[in-house]
């Protein structure tokens, strides 16, 4: 067989040939990262050498208070720039916790979100825990710790002294794992059935209206993929203080972004200071107006209902971030807070003391 | 009259879920349509006696949807005649379920 050395021919077949090989170059990379990300390992889509080569690498300094209820302008930055970030091309993200000394389950919760939103978006992330000794022990005795290094985040991650689980639809089988965790440390703790119902609410609310694609922010919409429809639900046993914390939140619009607007709202929203608009909105939706967006009056029972135990005193010491609204109710009223930037999701934060 | 008694925590589910079956497993919706509504069709004058004991708690969406949703289909007088509740462990929510129904009434 006479064999082309050169002309157009051997051009041609050497082109060919190099096609095929940087196919499977690729695909034994990806085979590779298949079976990396099945085994749970820390693991990058691209090679170090590659990253270290081609890739910028982006510090993002946490603040000193990792508290998204108590020290929110400076907390929204962080997790505004977290964003930003996240939707660069080549870039990878180093979280830098060191100087961090005060810190909330929930504030961390969130921040695994975040991460999980990065990873998904093939950012590579890596970061360190803080300097001060308390600030640590309370990030070891979280998820984050499985969190960051896994490229693959279990369903459920736990401890004695935590729980935290994801899912994407409502799934009431798995929320009791939460109300079980708090009946092993209360035994006959006397509102269980109510935060089963408060979760299931939230986690239905999340898969029915918090993911809508036309009412998505433009923080989300920038990231290379949308984010899933996913929830998180966290509860925290602090045994210095005997309290469990529990914390429901997800990535999604918002409720703000998920309420029917009436004519006032909407000519509100054109003013300056629109933040307070978000407060109004989820107060009218607290206290039981016709804020759903299903248009059916059997409808819009979720938030009433959790308003309706806070005035109770079944929930203590609840907050909800949602849009640029910070939300405080108790038993006699509302506290009431408008935040400097959009947080992107909903938060939900509760807590029960044990003696 | 007979009356026939629907223990959910035994019969349906120890975790009763939301409102539709597309938002997730053991929805108001499923429960209705698989317990409530063959009584209604076939066994006119029989009673129907839920027992609300046993589950790890009740989402709002859930009764809603299970006993609004009967109302609306059928007539709130008559869930209200049909109907009766035990619930031990939360006793208000017999009446949480009586003003979904009745509600139905008011608005009908």
């Amino acid at each position: 067989m006479k064999k082309y050395t050169t002309g157009l021919k051997y051009r041609v077949r050497q082109e060919r040939l190099r096609k095929i090989r940087a196919r499977q170059r690729v695909r034994i990379k990806l085979n590779l990262y298949v079976r990396r990300c099945l085994a749970h390992e820390s693991v990058s889509f691209y090679s170090s050498e590659y990253l270290e080569r081609h890739f910028e690498e982006e510090t993002i300094v946490a603040p000193f208070s990792f508290d998204l209820l108590n020290n929110s302008h400076e907390m929204m930055c962080f997790f505004d720039r977290l964003y930003k970030t996240a939707s660069k091309d080549k870039v990878k993200i180093f979280v830098d916790l060191s100087a961090v000394e005060i810190v909330t389950h929930s504030s961390i919760l969130y921040l695994c979100s975040v991460l999980d939103l990065c990873k998904k978006c093939n950012t590579p992330v890596r970061g360190n825990y803080p300097d001060y000794k308390s600030a640590k022990e309370i990030f070891y005795q979280s998820a984050f710790k499985t969190h960051l290094k896994a490229a693959k985040i279990k369903k459920e991650v736990g401890t004695a002294s935590y729980l935290t689980l994801w899912g994407t639809n409502s799934e009431p089988e798995r929320s009791c794992k939460i109300i079980d965790f708090i009946a092993k440390k209360i035994p006959h703790a006397p509102h269980l059935k109510d935060y089963q119902r408060l979760l299931v609410e939230c986690m239905t609310n999340t898969h029915n209206h918090a993911y809508k694609r036309g009412k998505l922010p433009k923080k989300l919409k920038a990231l290379n993929k949308l984010p899933e429809k996913k929830w998180w639900l966290s509860a925290n046993y602090d045994e210095d203080s005997a309290i469990i914390h529990i914390t429901f939140l997800d990535n999604g619009a918002g409720v703000p972004h998920t309420l029917q607007k009436n004519f006032s709202d909407i000519i509100r929203k054109l003013f300056p200071g629109s933040s307070s608009t978000d407060v109004s909105l989820i107060k009218s939706a607290f206290e039981g107006e016709f804020r759903t967006t299903t248009k059916k009056k059997e409808r819009g029972l979720g938030l009433p209902a959790i308003y309706e135990r806070v005035k109770n005193g079944i929930l203590t010491k609840f907050h909800m971030l949602s849009g640029r609204a910070a939300f405080h109710p108790f038993e006699s009223g509302f506290a009431e807070e408008a935040l400097p930037s959009q947080f992107i999701g909903t938060l939900y934060s509760w807590e029960i003391k044990i003696r | 009259m007979r009356s026939k008694v629907i223990k959910i925590a035994d019969e349906f589910s120890k975790t009763p879920g939301a409102r539709y079956r597309s938002d997730g497993k053991y929805s108001g919706e499923e429960f209705r349509e698989k317990f409530l509504e063959p009584f209604f069709e076939e066994d006119q004058e029989n009673l129907i006696t839920i027992d609300l004991d046993g589950t790890y708690g009740y989402a709002t969406s859930f009764l809603e949807e299970t006993f609004g949703g009967l109302a609306r289909k059928y007539g709130s007088e008559v869930c209200l005649k049909k109907i009766n509740f035990i619930s031990n462990e939360e006793p208000s929510l017999i009446d949480e379920i009586l003003g979904y129904i009745k509600k139905v009434k008011k608005q009908g």
